[in-house]
C-alpha cells in the first residue's frame, strides 16, 4: 500500500490520541511521552495495535514532539527516539497495509520575530526529524497540531527537501478560524499547496461540531484532500476528560463530508472507541456521492493548472489579498534614484525603511515591492533582512523584485506565506534559472514582455511573449491564476506611440490568455513637466484596458483618487461604499491647490497663520502678475512654487481657484468649503497687502516658506551664535518637542535647513532643545513618556536633516559610535530601542545589533567599528549571564571600549560586580554617559 | 483545562501610569490624550485568553506528579492548601505586533502601550482568578505566585507549560533562556484550602526585583 493508493480511495481513516492513550496506561503527569517509545515500547505498540483493529489505515508513530530543543533534557537524542517509534508503529502494522507516519509538532518554542528561534534553526531541527525518520522507514510525513506558518513553511521545506516522503500539513484554529499566531485558513491553504504539499487540513483545537465552519473555509481555498482530526470535544480542568463521546463524534464528523473532508481521525481525548465509531460511519458513507472531484494530487501538477479559474491569491499568515479586482503595488521600497534609500541601504537603517513600509500600507497599498538591490550592497542578505523585517510590522503580501535568482530564491525560503516575484522575462537563460523557483516556492510571478531580442515595438509582439512565457511557466506545473503580465510601459515623450500599445497589449493578454497583468504605471512620464497628470491619466486608461496590478506609489494622493474614482466607474466599489469611506478619511485633492490647501488646513488652527497664508498668496499673486521686483535664487523658488500653486496665472487669478472645494454645490457647508470661504473673505480683506510683497513673504506660513533671501535672513530666524534658543523656530522646536508636535517639527527643521548648515542645527538647536527637556526629567518636572515624545519629534527633525544631506551628497558628521544589543537569550527589547532613540537624536551613530544578540558578535563589531561605547539591555535574571559573559569577553580581547548596562533586573552594584563602567538608569542617563565618554 | 477568554473594556490606568513612572502626578493632557489613543488601539489587538488546572495537594507536592514543586518558597505560600490551581495567561501575540509596529512609527506610543499592555495582562489574571474561584465556593485562595518569584525555580516553566498544554491551547510558549511568549504571558500557581496561609502579599522579602523595585524605594508595595 502507498499513500498515493490509498488517497485514490474516497476516505482514508487515521488514528486517535496517543496522550490520552498514554495516560490511561498510568504515564505520570510530567513525563516526555516520547521517552516511552524506549523506556514503555510494549504501551506504544499495544496503542498503535488498538487503534488498527478500530479500523486507522494510517497511524502516527510517537514523535510528535522528538524534536531536539523538546528532548535536551529527556536524556535521549533525536535518533534514539525516532528510529525506536518507527519500530514501535513498525511492529504494530506487522501483517496489515497499515501505513507509519513520521509525526512532526511544533518545535516547542516561538519563531522570530515574536520569538527568539531563527527560520534557519527551524529548518534545520526539523531537518534531523526527516532524516532520522526517512532513514527509519516511515511511509509518509504528517506535520501536525501547527500554529505557526512561518514554523510549518520550515517543516514542510525540511521534508520536502530531504526525502520523497508524501507530506500532509494540519494547523490548528480557534472559533474565530486563525491560528494563535492569526494564522488564516486561506494563508495556510495557499502557502501549503503552494510549497507542494499532498494533503491538508485541521487538528486539536475543537470538537468535531466547532470544526465544520473551519473545515467549510478551508474547502473553499484549496483543491487538496482536506484532512480532519477533531479533539473529543473540551476537557474538563479537574478531571481532564473530554465532553463529546464516540457516537455523536461520528455523527458530527459526518457532516464535514460535503466540504471535501477525506481523511479522518481524532485527536485529544479520542481512543480507538472514536476511530471505529468513524470507520462505521465511512463505510456507510462510501457509497454515497459527494459532489467534490477525487484530487489531482499525485498526478501531473500541471493538471491543477487547468482546471477551474481561480482568482491570483497572495498572502501573509494575517491577511489575503484576492486579486479579484485592481490592487495596489507599493513601489517606494526601491533604492533607484532615491539617495536617502540608497544611504539607509548602506547603513543597514531598517527603521527608515520599514517606515516607507508603513506609510504606504496607510496610503493603501495593498501589495509591497521589495527592491534592495545597489551599488556596494549585499542584496542577497539585504533582502532576507529587509523581507524578514517589513514582515515583523507589516502584515500585507511582499513581491520580492531582483533580478538575481539567489537573490529571489534567499528571500522566498524565508518569506511568510505566498508572495509575487518580480520577475522574469522571455529569454530562455532566465526562464530556466527563475521558472523552477517559482514552482518549488508556490509564488506568483511577475511576467516581463522582453526576450533576447528586446522590447517588441507592437502589441503582437510582446502578446507573443507573454504567450510564450505562459506556456513554459505552465509547463513547470506553475499554476495560471500565478502567472502575471507586465506589458512594459514606456516613456510617452520618447516614444509617443508606445503607450496605446502597451495597453492594447495589455488588453489582449487578459481577454485572450485570461492572465492578469502589472504595469509600473510612473515610468510612463519622465521627462515631462506635470507628471502626475499624465501618470493619473495614463493610470485610469490602463485601469479600463484590464490593467489589475498597479506598480505605483499610493503615497501621491491624486493616483488612489484616480484608483478609488475607477472602481466606482467600474461598478467595482459596490454602492461607491469604498470610495465613501476614502472620502471621509481623505481630503480631495487636485494637484494644483496642494499648496494653497496645505495653508488653508493650517488656517482652521490659528487665524495668524491664515492671514499669514494669504498674504503669501497675495504676494505670490502679485509677484506673478509682475508687480514685485524680486531677485535672487529664493524669488526664484517662490516663483516656482507659485507657478505650482495657480493653475496658470496668466488667464486665470489665483483667487477663482479658492472658492469651492471641487465637486461640492457652490453654497456647501462641509468643513473644507467653509473653509476655504473665511479664506476668500480672508484675501478680500488683506488685498491691500499686494502692494507690499515683502512685508508679506517675511512671515510666511509653514509650508510655503522660503526665506527672504540668504543673505539677509530676518532678525526673527538668525540663529544665536552663544547656542542658546532665542530663535522663533529655535523656541518653535522646543515647543514642538514639548507638545509632541512632529508635523511642526519637521517644518521648523525644513526652515532651519533654509539659513544654516545641519551641524549647526543640530547643535545649536536641537541638542539644546533636548537638553532644556532632559533637564526637567531629571528634575520631575516632566516624565519619560514626555521625554520620549520630545525624542520622537526630535527624530522628525533629523530626518529632515538626513533628507537634505542626502540629497546634497554630504554625510553626517557623527559624535561617535555606539554599540547597542540586547543580550543573548533575551527578546524583549523595547528599552533598548527607547535609549537608542535618544542616543541618535544627540547625533550618536547607534549599531544596534537587535535582541538575543551573540556575545561574539557584539565583539566582532566593537573591533570592526572601533567603538568606544557598549550599551547592554537585559530585562531578566535569567539573561545577565549572558550580560556578564559578554562583558567578559570584550574584557579578554582587550577592547578598548566602555561598557553601560540597563534592565528591570539591575541594580548599580550588580553592574560593577560584572565589571560594567556605567549603569544606565534610564534614557536619559544613557544620553549623559554618551557624553561623558565620547564627548 | 478550560481555555477561557476575557474581553477587557478598559485598561487599568494608573498601573499603567506607575509602570510609565508617574507616581501620584496627574500627567499633562497630550500625554493623557495619547495614552487614549493608545489604550483604544490596545483594546482592538487583545486576545486575552486564560487556561488552568487544579490538582490536589499532598505533603505541598501533587500526588503522582513528575513536576516538582520546589524550593521553601512555594512551600510556604502553599501553606494551608489542599488543591493547586496552575494558570496560564496571555494577552495574545497580536500585541507583540502592535508594540513592534509603534517601536517604528513613535517610541512614546509603543512605550505607553507596552505599559497598557502590562496593566491589562494583570487585569486578564484577576478576572481568571475570580471566575475560577466561582467553582471553589467557600474555599480560600492564596495571592498568585509567579515562576521565577522567590526560590520558585523559573525552570520549571517549560514543564508547567506541557503540564498545561499551553502552547497547544492558547499558544504560550518558553524560549530557551526562560521568556514566555507571547510577550504579555503569564504563569502562576494558586494554592486553595479551607485556612490559607497567604491570601496577599505582605512583603517584598521573596521578590527577585527588591533591589531595583521603585515602588520599593518610595517605601511602598507594587500589591497597593
Amino acid at each position: 500500500m502507498t499513500v498515493q493508493n490509498l488517497l485514490k480511495n474516497q476516505f482514508t481513516i487515521l488514528d486517535g490520541g496517543m496522550g490520552t492513550m498514554l495516560q490511561q496506561k498510568g504515564m505520570a503527569l510530567g513525563t516526555i511521552p516520547e521517552t516511552l517509545n524506549i523506556t514503555k515500547p510494549e504501551w506504544i505498540i499495544d496503542i498503535h495495535r488498538q487503534y488498527i483493529e478500530a479500523g486507522s489505515q494510517i497511524i502516527y508513530a510517537n514523535t510528535f514532539g522528538a524534536n531536539r530543543f523538546k528532548m535536551a533534557d529527556s536524556g535521549y537524542t533525536v535518533s534514539d527516539l525516532i528510529p525506536a517509534a518507527i519500530k514501535n508503529a513498525r511492529t504494530a502494522a506487522m501483517g496489515t497495509e497499515t501505513l507509519v507516519a513520521l509525526d512532526i509538532g511544533p518545535i516547542g518554542q516561538l519563531l522570530e520575530p515574536t520569538g527568539a528561534l531563527a527560520f534557519e534553526e527551524a529548518y534545520d531541527i526539523f531537518q534531523e526529524m526527516v532524516v532520522a525518520g526517512r532513514d527509519a522507514g516511515a511511509d509518509l510525513i504528517i506535520i501536525e497540531t501547527m500554529t505557526d506558518l512561518y514554523e510549518t513553511k520550515a517543516a514542510v521545506l525540511a521534508a520536502k527537501e530531504n526525502s520523497d516522503l508524501p507530506v500532509f500539513v494540519t494547523m490548528t484554529f480557534e472559533e474565530n478560524k486563525r491560528t494563535f499566531t492569526g494564522c488564516s485558513v486561506s494563508a495556510m491553504c495557499l502557502t501549503m499547496e503552494g510549497l507542494g504539499v499532498d494533503a491538508l487540513g485541521v487538528n486539536c483545537s475543537l470538537g468535531p461540531r466547532d470544526l465544520i465552519p473551519i473545515v467549510e473555509e478551508i474547502s473553499k481555498w484549496t483543491r487538496l484532500p482536506i484532512i480532519v482530526k477533531p479533539n473529543a470535544g473540551l476537557p474538563d480542568p479537574v478531571t481532564n476528560t473530554y465532553n463529546v463521546l464516540p457516537d455523536e463524534f461520528a455523527e458530527v464528523t459526518k457532516q464535514m463530508l460535503p466540504f471535501g473532508v477525506r481523511v479522518l481521525g481524532g485527536c485529544c481525548g479520542t481512543n480507538p472507541d472514536y476511530i471505529r465509531k468513524l470507520s462505521d460511519m465511512l463505510s456507510e458513507e462510501t457509497s454515497r456521492i459527494y459532489t467534490t472531484e477525487p484530487s489531482s494530487s499525485g498526478e501531473n501538477s500541471s493538471d491543477t493548472a487547468s482546471c477551474g479559474n481561480r482568482d491570483l491569491a497572495v498572502c501573509t499568515p494575517l491577511r489575503t489579498c484576492v486579486v479579484s479586482e485592481p490592487r495596489v503595488i507599493g513601489e517606494r521600497i526601491n533604492p533607484t534614484g532615491k539617495k536617502r534609500f540608497k544611504q539607509a541601504l548602506a547603513e543597514k537603517d531598517m527603521d527608515y525603511i520599514l517606515s516607507q513600509a508603513i506609510e504606504q500600507v496607510e496610503a493603501g497599498a495593498d501589495i509591497l515591492d521589495v527592491n534592495v538591490g545597489a551599488p556596494g550592497i549585499d542584496e542577497k542578505e539585504m533582502m532576507v533582512k529587509t523581507v524578514k523585517a517589513i514582515q515583523s510590522v507589516v502584515d500585507i503580501p511582499l513581491q520580492i523584485d531582483s533580478t538575481k535568482p539567489d537573490v529571489l530564491e534567499a528571500a522566498l525560503r524565508i518569506y511568510n506565506g505566498k508572495p509575487i516575484v518580480n520577475s522574469v522575462n522571455g529569454e530562455e537563460a532566465v526562464m530556466e534559472r527563475i521558472l523552477p523557483l517559482i514552482a518549488k516556492y508556490g509564488a506568483a510571478v511577475v511576467c516581463l514582455t522582453l526576450d533576447e531580442n528586446g522590447i517588441p515595438a507592437t502589441a503582437d509582439g510582446r502578446f507573443e511573449i507573454a504567450k510564450k512565457i505562459m506556456n513554459r511557466a505552465l509547463s513547470y506545473g506553475i499554476p495560471k491564476e500565478n502567472i502575471l503580465i507586465d506589458c512594459l510601459v514606456l516613456t510617452v515623450s520618447a516614444e509617443q506611440h508606445a503607450a496605446m500599445e502597451t495597453l492594447k497589449a495589455l488588453h489582449r493578454v487578459k481577454t485572450e490568455l485570461g492572465l492578469k497583468t502589472v504595469l509600473g504605471v510612473s515610468n510612463i512620464s519622465f521627462g515631462l513637466p506635470n507628471r502626475l497628470n499624465i501618470n493619473t491619466s495614463f493610470f485610469t486608461m490602463a485601469l479600463y484596458a484590464g490593467l489589475d496590478l498597479p506598480i505605483m506609489n499610493p503615497n501621491l494622493a491624486p493616483m488612489m483618487w484616480a484608483f478609488k474614482s475607477y472602481k466606482v466607474l467600474a461598478a467595482i466599489d459596490e454602492n461607491s461604499l469604498d470610495f465613501i469611506s476614502y472620502s471621509a478619511d481623505h481630503e480631495p485633492e487636485t494637484v494644483q491647490l496642494k499648496n494653497v490647501k496645505e495653508a488653508l488646513r493650517a488656517s482652521e488652527e490659528s487665524l495668524k497663520t491664515l492671514k499669514q497664508g494669504y498674504a503669501s498668496i497675495a504676494a505670490y499673486a502679485s509677484a506673478l502678475a509682475g508687480g514685485a521686483q524680486l531677485s535672487g535664487p529664493s524669488a526664484q523658488v517662490q516663483i516656482s512654487k507659485a507657478v505650482q500653486t495657480a493653475n496658470n496665472p496668466e488667464t486665470q487669478p489665483p483667487v477663482p481657484a479658492l472658492t469651492l472645494t471641487a465637486g461640492h454645490p457652490v453654497d456647501c457647508s462641509c468643513e473644507s468649503c467653509r473653509a476655504l470661504a473665511r479664506a476668500r473673505d480672508e484675501f478680500a480683506k488683506h488685498s491691500s497687502i499686494i502692494g507690499s510683497p515683502a512685508s508679506g513673504l517675511a512671515d510666511i506660513a509653514p509650508g510655503a516658506h522660503a526665506g527672504t533671501s540668504d543673505a539677509e535672513a530676518s532678525p526673527a530666524s538668525t540663529i544665536n551664535a552663544s547656542g542658546g534658543l532665542a530663535t522663533s523656530e529655535g523656541a518653535g522646536i522646543l515647543k514642538a518637542m514639548e507638545k509632541g508636535m512632529k508635523k511642526d517639527g519637521r517644518e521648523l527643521t525644513a526652515r532651519l535647513l533654509d539659513q544654516a548648515d545641519a551641524m549647526t542645527i543640530i547643535n545649536n538647536i536641537l541638542i539644546p532643545s533636548l537638553d532644556v527637556i532632559g533637564a526637567k526629567f531629571e528634575q520631575g518636572k516632566i516624565f519619560l513618556p514626555q521625554l520620549i515624545l520630545a525624542a520622537d519629534v526630535a527624530k522628525e527633525c533629523f530626518d529632515v536633516i538626513k533628507m537634505k544631506l542626502a540629497e546634497s551628497g554630504t554625510a553626517s558628521e557623527s559624535r561617535g559610535k555606539i554599540i547597542l544589543a540586547t543580550v543573548k537569550g533575551d527578546i524583549h527589547d523595547i528599552g533598548k530601542n527607547i535609549v537608542k532613540v535618544i542616543l541618535e537624536n544627540y547625533g550618536y551613530d547607534v549599531i544596534d545589533l537587535g535582541k538575543d544578540v551573540d556575545p561574539q558578535l557584539i565583539l566582532k563589531t566593537a573591533i570592526e567599528e572601533n567603538v568606544r561605547l557598549v550599551g547592554l539591555s537585559a530585562l531578566m535574571t535569567t539573561t545577565l549571564g549572558s550580560m556578564e559573559e559578554t562583558i567578559r569577553l570584550l574584557r579578554e580581547n582587550h577592547v578598548d571600549c566602555k561598557i553601560m548596562v540597563g534592565g528591570a533586573v539591575l541594580t548599580e552594584e550588580y553592574a560593577a560586580k560584572i565589571g560594567a563602567d556605567y549603569y544606565s538608569r534610564d534614557a536619559k542617563s544613557g544620553a549623559d554617559i554618551a557624553r561623558e565618554t565620547l564627548g | 483545562m478550560n481555555v477561557e477568554k476575557v474581553t477587557l473594556k478598559q485598561i487599568n490606568r494608573s498601573d499603567a501610569l506607575r509602570y510609565l513612572g508617574y507616581g501620584d502626578t496627574v500627567p499633562d493632557d497630550t500625554t493623557l490624550l495619547l495614552l487614549d489613543k493608545c489604550e483604544k488601539e490596545l483594546l482592538n489587538h487583545l486576545d486575552c485568553k486564560y487556561l488552568y488546572r487544579v490538582f490536589p495537594l499532598e505533603g505541598g507536592q501533587i500526588p503522582g506528579s513528575a513536576y516538582r514543586l520546589e524550593g521553601s518558597s512555594i512551600a510556604s505560600h502553599l501553606a494551608g492548601c489542599t488543591q493547586v490551581i496552575f494558570l496560564c495567561a496571555t494577552l495574545s501575540e497580536g500585541v507583540d505586533r502592535l508594540i513592534r509596529l509603534k517601536q517604528i512609527t513613535g517610541m512614546t506610543e509603543a512605550m505607553m502601550t507596552d505599559a497598557l499592555a502590562s496593566s491589562a495582562i494583570e487585569q486578564v489574571c484577576d478576572t481568571a482568578e475570580r471566575e475560577i474561584m466561582k467553582s471553589f465556593p467557600g474555599m480560600q485562595h492564596t495571592f498568585r505566585f509567579g515562576l521565577g518569584y522567590g526560590d520558585f525555580p523559573l525552570e520549571g516553566q517549560t514543564a508547567f507549560l506541557n503540564i498545561l498544554d499551553a502552547r497547544k491551547r492558547i499558544g504560550v510558549s518558553v524560549s530557551p533562556s526562560l521568556m514566555l511568549t507571547p510577550l504579555k504571558s503569564v504563569t502562576c500557581v494558586i494554592g486553595l484550602g479551607e485556612h490559607v496561609a497567604n491570601e496577599s502579599r505582605k512583603t517584598c522579602e521573596v521578590c527577585s526585583l527588591k533591589e531595583s523595585c521603585a515602588y520599593r524605594r518610595a517605601g511602598r508595595l507594587c500589591s497597593q
